[in-house]
């Protein structure tokens, strides 16, 4: 299987720190990636950096066959790439139907009621984002996904805040886009919630990445479990 | 990629309000200064014009559409004309009707 998006050995510094030295993260059509790691150990760089939202000190993203030394979100964007930011994406401005409605004409997308109705939120789309609540808000991004129907999906710490039904419920989510073909990476630290949607785990760790493979053989990696996981977790290994 | 027509309306009236909002305070400042409030230099207008541009890109900032925006697909080079051409045009536009030439 052919990688939809490759951010090749990229590397970062901010200020002099250096927080990815050479980090390389895969999406491959049809399935649901997560990327683990210590706070500050890059994930949140590395999945800008593969959006195209951040520009790398080294390295390349290579997304749809094509190579992009200096990639940008929205060149990204019009070949399917879409990033979900660990902010809220949906602007304030707009009621939620008029902001799926945007992506459905600009991409020929899905239909913005069903999408609306698959994600539980079908009386909120005459409201704006701020007058919806936190789990309500990642509904309505996933809805404007659904309509947009990506290639690729880039999410960063979307469960962060997020109660355990509508985790359920965007897990859900992320494993239907991944049926319909999509390539979808996740970061996060909600690691029971993760590793059980998850199909490969790759973990940043000292500014690179390695890649475990699936969630089994994830825990039964000793430095990720030690590491990662802490103590507890890995005595229980 | 030029946004949709909702988003670009929206915008360009931003623009234009962000634009009030500078040509005020600068008229203001320059009033106080004991010049004449409406009828700024070429060189007071660029300035204008450019302080309109960046509070633009300030405000796609502070409300976090800049991401919206990318995933739609609107460059920043489109954003920046979003910004420029209404702050350009509403200054042109009072500079003209003040018969003062462009």
């Amino acid at each position: 299987m052919t990688a939809v998006l490759v951010a090749d050995c990229v590397s970062k510094s901010f200020g002099g720190r250096k927080v990815l030295t050479s980090g390389t993260l895969r999406a491959f059509p049809r399935q649901l990636r997560v990327l683990l790691g210590l706070n500050g150990s890059g994930k949140t760089t590395l999945i800008k950096i593969a959006a195209g939202w951040l520009s790398a000190d080294s390295g390349a993203v290579h997304y749809a066959g094509t190579c992009y030394p200096a990639a940008h979100l929205s060149k990204l964007a019009r070949q399917g790439l879409f990033y979900l930011p660990d902010h809220d994406l949906l602007s304030d401005a707009f009621t939620v139907r008029r902001q799926l409605k945007m992506f459905r004409e600009r991409f020929n997308g899905g239909d913005p009621d069903e999408a609306a109705s698959q994600m539980g939120i079908d009386g909120l789309l005459d409201r704006r984002p701020s007058e919806l609540s936190g789990g309500e808000k990642r509904r309505a991004e996933l809805a404007a996904i659904f309509v947009r129907l990506p290639r690729c999906l880039l999410a960063d710490e979307p469960y962060r805040g997020v109660a355990p039904k509508d985790a359920e419920d965007l897990t859900a989510a992320f494993r239907a886009l991944a049926e319909r073909g999509c390539a979808v990476v996740v970061t996060g630290h909600e690691v029971p919630t993760l590793l059980a949607a998850a199909t490969h785990v790759t973990w940043c760790t000292a500014g690179t990445t390695h890649e475990l493979g699936s969630p089994a053989e994830a825990l039964r990696h000793y430095e990720f479990s030690r590491q990662y996981l802490g103590p507890r977790a890995f005595r229980a290994i | 990629m030029w946004p949709n027509q909702i988003l670009l309306r929206a915008y360009l009236l931003r623009g234009v309000m962000i634009w009030l909002g500078v040509r005020m305070i600068v008229a203001a400042i320059v009033s106080l200064a004991g010049g004449s409030p409406l009828q700024l230099s070429a060189a007071t207008s660029l300035e204008v014009v450019a302080i309109s541009v960046i509070l633009g890109f300030v405000e796609f900032s502070r409300r976090r559409e800049r991401a919206l925006l990318a995933n739609l697909g609107v460059s920043r080079l489109i954003l920046f004309w979003i910004c420029l051409f209404p702050a350009c045009v509403s200054e042109l536009g009072v500079r003209v009707a003040l018969g003062v030439a462009p």
